[in-house]
């Protein structure tokens, strides 16, 4: 199955969480904000989600320094 | 404008936002714009330049440090000679010699509570180009209670973001990109910062401030996202979140 990463199309597997897909493209769940289908996830619930076909992710790192 | 200036801005003169064909018309909202620079280091050095090349009349700098050498690679407003000395007034002494037409305001003082609103008030814009989490929220919270229009630049190693935040258009806020604040593990990590990156998102914000000030299209409700490794510029649209803790109840 397919979901957007920030606008891109990557392939997924059957049931692979959130937190396992973030980890497979080298995002550490605390180091930013993510967002599934428009909705803020929370490092705790990133376990508990589980992806499907068409779910549009955003993820974008802490930046802040200057 | 004064014609003596005329010669000074002449290229940007020809361009019609500005322009000739208005009777100097934007160049006059420039002069008389007041702006304040929160940060006068790896943002804020082309910040506060290109603010000053273009004829912004009233520019504040605020920055509580003294340069070290370890801030040499990306403040590019600053020289070897200059170590040891308060950022704020080195940054007026220089520019001052490269614009005279620009009246600057220092504030050698870190941004609280007490004094945020009080600095804020003599300005009509914000620019944020500071180096920490905690100020970024404050900045943003005090700005959007004030109803100031908010340019907001960050960077992180090969990264950066930025955003124009316009309160009285209620667009989406700092806040709402990050609702959930940074922990320790990044707030008290100290990250690698190129001064090019610093470079690319600081220019960028002056570009946003002066587009601002001739109503030009403005990233409101849009977060770009600068990756310099993969020479990427991605613009995200932002929504403004309903419970966001800074500019829901505004």
């Amino acid at each position: 199955m397919k979901v957007k990463v920030n606008g891109q199309e990557k392939e997924v597997g059957q049931n692979v969480s959130a937190a396992n897909f973030l980890s497979s493209i080298g995002f550490d769940k605390n180091s930013g904000v993510v967002e599934c289908n428009l909705k803020i996830l929370k490092t705790e619930e990133l376990d508990k989600v589980v992806l499907k076909d068409g779910d549009s992710l955003e993820v974008l790192r802490f930046v802040g320094g200057g | 404008m004064k014609n003596e200036n005329f010669e000074r801005y002449q290229r940007q003169l020809l361009l019609k936002e500005f322009g000739i064909e208005n009777g100097s018309e934007g160049q006059n909202r420039l002069l008389k714009s007041k702006v304040l620079v929160c940060g006068a280091g790896g943002l804020g050095s082309p910040v506060l330049t290109y603010l000053a090349a273009a004829g912004i009349g009233n520019i504040g700098i605020c920055d509580s440090d003294v340069l070290s050498e370890s801030n040499l690679n990306r403040q590019i407003l600053y020289c070897e000679s200059d170590l040891g000395k308060q950022k704020a007034l080195l940054a007026k002494e220089r520019l001052e010699k490269f614009n005279s037409d620009v009246f600057f305001e220092t504030y050698c003082e870190r941004l609280s509570e007490e004094n945020i609103e009080s600095i804020f008030r003599k300005y009509d814009i914000i620019v944020d180009a500071v180096d920490n989490f905690p100020t970024r929220y404050l900045i943003n919270s005090a700005a959007y209670k004030n109803g100031l229009p908010l340019i907001c630049g960050a960077v992180c190693e090969f990264d950066g973001i930025l955003t124009t935040i316009v309160p009285k258009e209620k667009t989406a806020c700092f806040h709402c990109i990050y609702p959930n604040k940074p922990g320790e593990n990044i707030t008290k990590t100290v990250f690698g910062i190129l001064g090019a990156i610093a470079g690319t998102i600081g220019v960028m914000e002056a570009l946003e401030v002066i587009k601002f000030i001739l109503d030009l299209n403005c990233l409101k409700n849009k977060l770009l996202v600068f990756n310099g490794i993969n020479n990427s510029f991605r613009i995200k649209d932002l929504q403004k979140r309903n419970n966001c803790p800074s500019c829901s109840n505004i």
